[in-house]
């Protein structure tokens, strides 16, 4: 059977010999499910993320991405796999207009031009972004940011999503937007999600399992 | 170590500057870096210093590429490489580079003594030196604000290769593209707290009023002295043998 999920093995990490360390645990992301991450500030929540992401290299044990150790892996490869949704989305967006946002990893990929604008139009259309096409990118609001950093995280193909705090900063009807989302993410495309979250209500919405985090440890399931 | 005044290190960064910018011997450039270093050890650490180096690895390397490219294009009587009637690289142009990267290096690690002191007793070093507060209180803001564009960069370039890119198999012609997008979040974002900052100063009242008062006054000591005096008579040393010719 193959391996479809993303997997921490007796994995840790650490910041240096003083700083804060993660403590060796194991954790299963599969593919069409919501794992939450949940525990107070500087429990060690994010650096779980971005272990599983392949940001971090483990220190110990090893992550694994449909079976693949991310210690052999570049951070571009990972990329191809999985998507991260940072915290200030404004932070992967690095073009003046939605339009030229959307092409603009195809173009740096070798697509054609007609090719990557031809793709950057479905999924625009798909994100409910396509009357914002010509918008500037600094002009979107934060959910609208959000939305357009998602399209071009799935655009490329990504089965698995790590989501740093995505409800913070959004309005009530942009989180609706972004529950509703993220569902049918979860339901038709089979997407696998991270995230890390201290919006109760949010969690409530979503969550599949919740993961308490604790001063680096991986506590319990919920 | 003991605890030096901030002024005691801005002091000894000065003179350490001002030996690397007018003395053009490599003796004198390798005496000023071996100092810098030296000094970085014993009040910062040696820890410290090779941190340091590492976070400044990119940059030495682009000193590096300069001075090579200097070396290159400096027309010399020595040839060492010579292609029919063209001196390629010459004795005086790889000396011209030397001088370049010693000189700087100088000049970048014997930085690395202020970046340990606290933003508050700099600016408070400064302001006791009569410089206007407005100024010091810029520079110490700068100094802060470095290190968050280092990582509004470095997220960048990871958020960039998540999506897939593999940076070194990005075609030569798209590449100043790439980087030059990737400065794009860092640098917005830099602004966009620099407002935030600029309102933050005007509601507690920045220069609401001519006159300051400080709670934090700084007090050199003994030794503060010694090593300042030291520091100068030294360097007017240096200067006076440079002058010389020794």
């Amino acid at each position: 059977m193959s391996s479809v999920y993303i997997e921490a093995l007796d994995a840790s990490y650490s910041y240096g010999k003083k700083g804060f360390s993660l403590v060796p645990g194991t954790l299963r992301l599969e593919r069409g499910k919501i794992v939450f991450l949940k525990g107070k500030n500087g429990s060690g929540k994010s650096t779980w993320m971005k272990l599983l992401a392949g940001i971090f290299k483990p220190s110990q044990g090893s992550i694994r991405i449909d079976g693949c150790d991310t210690k052999r892996m570049s951070l571009g490869q990972i990329g191809e796999k999985l998507g991260y949704l940072w915290q200030n989305p404004q932070v992967q967006l690095f073009m003046e207009t939605v339009f030229q946002e959307m092409t603009f990893v195809d173009e740096l990929k070798g697509l054609s031009k007609a090719e990557s604008e031809k793709k950057a139009e479905v999924w625009l259309e798909c994100f409910g972004l396509s009357h914002l096409k010509k918008a500037s990118v600094y002009r979107l609001s934060g959910g609208e940011k959000q939305r357009l950093a998602l399209a071009v995280i799935l655009s490329q193909g990504a089965e698995y999503l790590m989501l740093d705090e995505p409800s913070k900063n959004l309005d009530e009807k942009a989180r609706k937007n972004l529950v509703e989302l993220l569902k049918n993410l979860r339901n038709e495309k089979q997407i696998g999600m991270l995230i890390v979250s201290h919006d109760e209500a949010f969690e409530q919405e979503l969550a599949d399992e919740t993961i308490l985090v604790e001063e680096g440890k991986l506590i319990e399931k919920i | 170590m003991r605890k030096f005044d901030p002024r005691t290190k801005l002091v000894m960064i000065l003179a350490i500057s001002l030996i690397a910018l007018f003395c053009n011997d490599l003796r004198y450039l390798s005496a000023a870096l071996l100092v810098s270093v030296l000094l970085v050890m014993l009040l910062c650490g040696a820890d410290y210093l090779r941190n340091a180096l590492k976070k400044m690895k990119g940059i030495f390397l682009l000193f590096f590429s300069i001075a090579v490219i200097q070396s290159i294009f400096t027309a010399g009587e020595h040839a060492l490489v010579q292609i029919g009637s063209v001196k390629l690289i010459s004795l005086e142009g790889i000396l011209l580079g030397a001088l370049f990267l010693l000189r700087i290096s100088a000049v970048m690690i014997a930085a690395v003594l202020i970046a340990t002191e606290d933003s508050r007793n700099t600016i408070q070093a400064l302001i006791q030196w009569r410089l206007p507060y407005e100024i010091a209180f810029m520079c110490a803001l700068a100094v802060r604000f470095i290190p968050l564009f280092g990582q509004e960069l470095r997220s960048s370039v990871i958020s960039i290769q998540l999506r897939g890119v593999d940076l070194k198999r990005v075609p030569r012609g798209k590449r100043i593209h790439m980087y030059v997008s990737l400065l794009m979040p860092a640098v917005t974002g830099m602004i966009a707290k620099a407002k935030d900052m600029a309102v933050i100063m005007e509601m507690r009242g920045f220069r609401a009023y001519d006159q300051r008062t400080s709670y934090l006054t700084l007090k050199l000591r003994g030794g503060d002295y010694a090593v300042m005096a030291l520091t100068v008579m030294g360097t007017a040393a240096v200067f006076a043998c440079y002058g010389l010719g020794i």
